[in-house]
């Protein structure tokens, strides 16, 4: 599982606001960014907000990021430039660069806490390698590396279906951890369990039937194994 | 109409079957300063917009007898102070008076500027302005563009300014494209309230800039 697939674009969020971290995503010396609406953009200088509303495309690069409603809160920043430090957007949300892609209701990034936040109906990433659905959030912290989904949680890779309530990701450690009613199929093979873990520098995985998130729950890791190629 | 306006001007009579007479007239000084005193104050009123004190830089004189319903003005300049204390000038190519009820200062190849605090200055330019006492309002027409000294400026087709209740309240319709040394944007039509502090771009709008 290459749940690390799905900060790449959490990543690229922050490319909105952090001129630093967009050097990793923008070409070289392309650091405009542009805001398109189709109803209205109003800029309240007594609450330094910005709001754009209807079809709402925010873009830098080949980052963009669409939604019915975006707003910005700013302050000010060196030279008295305005500096933004949160961004919400609402509805219909798509988050999309060259290669990743990503969906949600709402989402919030907070570039002093360094998180992001996917949330609502139809809060998925995806790429060519994976597709990560989540009924409740993602949720990404850029200072602690670390990056969360939870709720009715479906990832899908080339090979593997992975279902589960919750996962855990660490990107400096490059492990992951997922809980809850997980169901792991790999063509006509399933493995069900409480509790599973990633560690990709090593390479090995773990699945168990207690969850140690809820210890009341307690099973066995059950599996149906079908036998390889025709009988 | 004769270069010199200083004593000349143009007559629009509302009796019926004489639309305008072109009517040039050499008083004595003495009433040539009364009425020229008389249209300066008449100015005075008209530019106020609940301002403050304005003064026209060169007089007019008017026929003897009756003021006319209409009065032509070459080269008018308007010179004026907000109530906040700045200071503002009004030159136009051509003005008209007119005294509808309403007190109307139309305006030719507007060309204004106000200067604001901190030797900031915003100049706006318009083919047609209009000043309605009555309203404190102020409609700016045709190719309207106000540039700010720190390098901001809007270009717009019409621009509609008046004075609310705790501050001034400029309303644009039409193409409206806003240029700032870091960004461009292009709307249809803006709304800005200095009370609030609000500015508002109506749709479709696009904002393409430089953040750094």
């Amino acid at each position: 599982m290459k749940v690390y697939g799905a900060v790449i674009l959490l990543f690229a969020l922050t490319a909105l606001t952090h001129p630093s971290n967009a050097e990793r995503f923008l070409p070289s010396g392309d650091s405009s960014i542009s805001l398109d609406a189709a109803d209205s953009v109003e800029w309240d200088q007594k609450k330094r907000t910005f709001l754009a509303a209807g079809k709402a495309v925010v873009s830098r690069g080949d980052l963009i990021l669409k939604a019915n409603k975006i707003s910005a809160n700013y302050r000010d920043g060196k030279d008295k430039k305005i500096e933004i430090y949160q961004i919400i957007a609402e509805g219909n949300i798509e988050i999309k660069n060259k290669e990743d892609r990503a969906t949600s209701n709402f989402a919030k990034i907070d570039t002093d806490t360094g998180s992001i936040i996917l949330s609502g109906k139809n809060t998925s990433y995806w790429n060519k390698n994976i597709k990560l659905i989540a009924n409740e959030e993602i949720e990404y912290h850029t200072n602690d590396q670390r990056a969360f989904a939870r709720g009715g949680i479906e990832i899908s890779t080339a090979s593997e279906v992975i279902k589960a309530e919750e996962v855990v990701y660490d990107l400096e450690q490059q492990f992951a951890e997922v809980f809850g009613n997980i169901r792991i199929t790999r063509g006509n093979n399933v493995l069900l369990g409480a509790m599973a873990s990633f560690d990709f520098k090593s390479g090995i995985s773990r699945i168990s039937g207690s969850n140690t998130k809820n210890p009341s729950s307690s099973g066995r890791v059950r599996g149906v194994i079908s036998p390889q190629g025709k009988p | 109409m004769s270069k010199g306006f200083n004593n000349t001007y143009t007559r629009h009579s509302s009796e019926p079957g004489v639309n305008s007479a072109k009517v040039i007239y050499w008083s004595s000084i003495t009433r040539k300063l009364r009425w020229t005193l008389l249209i300066i104050l008449i100015l005075l009123t008209l530019i106020t917009l609940n301002t403050g004190p304005g003064r026209l830089s060169d007089p007019v004189s008017v026929s003897k007898g009756m003021i006319p319903d209409l009065i032509e003005i070459k080269e008018p300049k308007v010179h004026g102070r907000l109530s906040s204390g700045n200071a503002f000038t009004f030159a136009a190519e051509q003005g008209t008076i007119a005294d509808k009820g309403n007190n109307e200062l139309v305006m030719q190849d507007l060309d204004a500027f106000y200067n604001l605090d901190k030797n900031a200055l915003v100049r706006i330019t318009a083919q047609t302005g209009k000043l309605v006492q009555s309203e404190n309002r102020l409609w700016l027409e045709g190719e309207v563009i106000a540039e700010h000294s720190d390098g901001r400026k809007i270009k717009t087709q019409a621009v509609e300014i008046w004075s609310g209740s705790n501050g001034i309240i400029a309303r644009g319709s039409g193409l409206a494209k806003i240029e700032d040394p870091s960004i461009t944007i292009n709307s249809r039509g803006f709304s800005i309230d200095t009370a609030t502090q609000k500015v508002l771009l109506k749709g479709p709008i696009s904002m393409r800039g430089n953040q750094n």
